[in-house]
């Protein structure tokens, strides 16, 4: 059994989102079987420049192909279309040149998947948004499986989607949420699917200790782990955490890991760390109260699994349904959706240390069910044996 | 544990043996909904007073600055000199304080009418959505009724089409039926 894994960007020098997805299952799914990656040469997913060298490469053992991308994106330009597809009336060749727009345009990707598609059993394609995904599914679609990676946000109601959701052969959803929105929008439930997700790579030693030593942190903090950025809902935690601190007398502090392209406010409580490498990341969340992930759009959290692996209780946006959905189905978290449910929700996850224990228990008893390796594989697997059957 | 948790642990009601955090959530939002009914009832019945909210803090900042070394002996010199004049001092700085609080109790309640805005703004956004997905559903309805109608347009029209056709050649057969009697 040959499997591709087809995806935007791949190297490890990629940190999150659908690549880091992408490639710890494509390295878990070497066990069992023939594996290679079919991707392009960029690394910045903002122009899709290329930087890696075209043709074959060995990334942790995984055979690579890489493509060049034919035309990079003008954030500019792209953002004039993107604006006019989702406020005006629109054709649907607005919208393929929005796809094209979108990126990363590489027609020799699609030319080389057409060509050899007969030198692998299945394609599994990663993120519906992009160039990629919607060319190969439609070069390719009886032995196409589609990881959407899907978010609540506006694009996914482009008409091309809708066509695009009816042609894989399977599904492999991140979240039970993102499934039914899915299934709603295109009526695809006679596709075959499952919820899946990905599991997370833990270091064999984390301490909570070290981090605070290092960092000179002292006394309690909450923690943040992503990109700080609008998008995310950090502007609009900045604004509940300090509003938090000015009603209450808390003397909790708000720890942010991750590269920022927004204003940090000025706050002795706010300690902004930047981008850590993953070791010192966990001891981060070991010796944190909580995570908190105030992100509106999410397809899954892997940092949300990765605070659960570590048996630390969440709190998470209520406004994001896959946030909600995981917090209510997993027990692991409290929500909220505005700021005074994230005021009580904060003060009672401070002042009651076995609520927290007991939350993060199960969300620890949730990941280990649900996002353990073995557990994730069995899943692409069964998933390949019905494709299998049913030919 | 002191006194904030027993209170906190007294208004939510936690089964540690079996956490289920749709049950917390919905205590969260009743303790929420009955916080934010609280201070609506309250503002029709009194006016501002003339005291700070339990919550207003000083700047931290300013607090630094007057707890350090040199300038805490400079106002303790200053505070010697001034302290015959205190009443006048006091009674010219008293608008200005009141003002203040009086801001401040303002920008409180603002906040908290803010709060219930949004709130509303988020259930009548809800309202849209599913006035949205119904008119989808309509408009989805509509479209499957408009091409069950075509579609039944269509075979009348070929029905129409096949009796007109019937109805000359028995036309045509009663003018041949003519002929023959006739002759």
């Amino acid at each position: 059994m040959k499997l591709a894994f087809v995806v935007q960007r791949y190297g490890l020098e990629i940190s999150g989102g659908a690549e880091l997805h992408c490639r710890w299952v494509t390295e878990h799914m070497n066990k069992s079987c023939e594996v290679e990656v079919l991707t392009t040469r960029a690394l910045d997913y903002v122009t899709w420049k290329n930087y890696y060298l075209e043709g074959r490469d060995l990334v942790n053992g995984i055979p690579v192909r890489r493509f060049s991308v034919s035309k990079t994106r003008n954030p500019e330009s792209f953002g004039r279309i993107q604006s006019y597809i989702l406020e005006e009336e629109h054709r649907e060749e607005d919208e393929f040149r929005w796809l094209k727009e979108e990126g990363p345009f590489s027609p020799s990707l699609i030319k080389y998947i057409k060509k050899h598609q007969d030198d692998y059993d299945y394609f599994i394609f990663f993120s519906y948004r992009y160039y990629h995904s919607y060319w190969g599914v439609d070069a390719v679609p009886h032995k196409s499986i589609l990881v959407p990676t899907a978010e609540h946000d506006p694009i996914i109601y482009l008409k091309i989607f809708k066509k695009l959701f009816r042609r894989p052969q399977a599904f492999i959803y991140n979240s039970w949420e993102e499934r039914k929105m899915i299934n709603d929008l295109s009526q695809n439930e006679h596709i075959p699917g499952d919820v899946v997700g990905v599991g997370t790579e833990i270091p064999a030693c984390y301490t909570g200790e070290i981090f605070c030593k290092k960092h000179n942190i002292t006394g309690d903090y909450i923690i943040y782990i992503g990109r700080i950025d609008e998008n995310k809902g950090c502007r609009q935690l900045f604004n509940y955490f300090l509003r938090f601190k000015r009603e209450t007398d808390s003397e909790i502090k708000l720890v942010l890991v991750g590269s920022t392209i927004l204003k940090i406010p000025s706050h002795p409580d706010i300690l902004h760390l930047g981008f850590l490498p993953e070791d010192d990341k966990f001891n981060g969340l070991d010796g944190s109260l909580l995570l908190v992930m105030p992100s509106f759009y999410e397809s899954l959290s892997m940092v949300t699994l990765e605070a659960w692996a570590l048996g630390k209780p969440v709190l998470a946006n209520g406004q994001c349904e896959v946030l909600k959905g995981q917090c209510l189905r997993s027990n692991g978290g409290l929500f909220y959706e505005n700021y005074q449910e994230f005021k009580e929700a904060l003060s009672t996850l401070i002042s009651l240390p076995e609520l927290r224990l007991a939350i993060g228990r199960n969300g620890q008893k949730y990941f280990t069910k649900n996002y353990a390796w073995q557990v994730i594989e069995n899943k692409y697997l069964s998933i390949i044996k019905r494709l299998e059957e049913r030919k | 544990m002191d006194k904030k948790d027993i209170k906190r642990e007294n208004s939510i009601k936690v089964d540690y043996d079996n956490i289920d955090v749709a049950d917390i959530m919905d205590q969260i939002k009743r303790k929420v909904e009955r916080k934010q009914e609280k201070p609506s009832k309250e503002e029709s019945l009194e006016e501002f007073p003339l005291v700070p909210p339990s919550n207003f803090q000083k700047d931290s900042g300013i607090e630094d600055a007057e707890g350090t070394g040199k300038k805490k002996r400079i106002k303790m010199i200053l505070l010697k000199f001034m302290k015959p004049f205190a009443p006048f001092i006091k009674l010219l700085v008293l608008p200005v304080h009141e003002e203040i609080m009086e801001t401040a109790q303002n920008l409180h309640k603002t906040n908290m009418r803010l709060d219930s805005l949004s709130y509303e703004f988020r259930r009548t956004m809800e309202h849209f959505k599913e006035y949205t997905k119904l008119l989808h559903s309509l408009y989805h309805n509509l479209v499957v009724e408009l091409t069950k109608l075509k579609i039944e347009e269509e075979s009348l029209r070929n029905k129409t089409r096949i009796i007109e056709k019937d109805f000359e050649s028995l036309g045509r057969r009663e003018k041949a039926l003519e002929k023959l009697i006739l002759k």
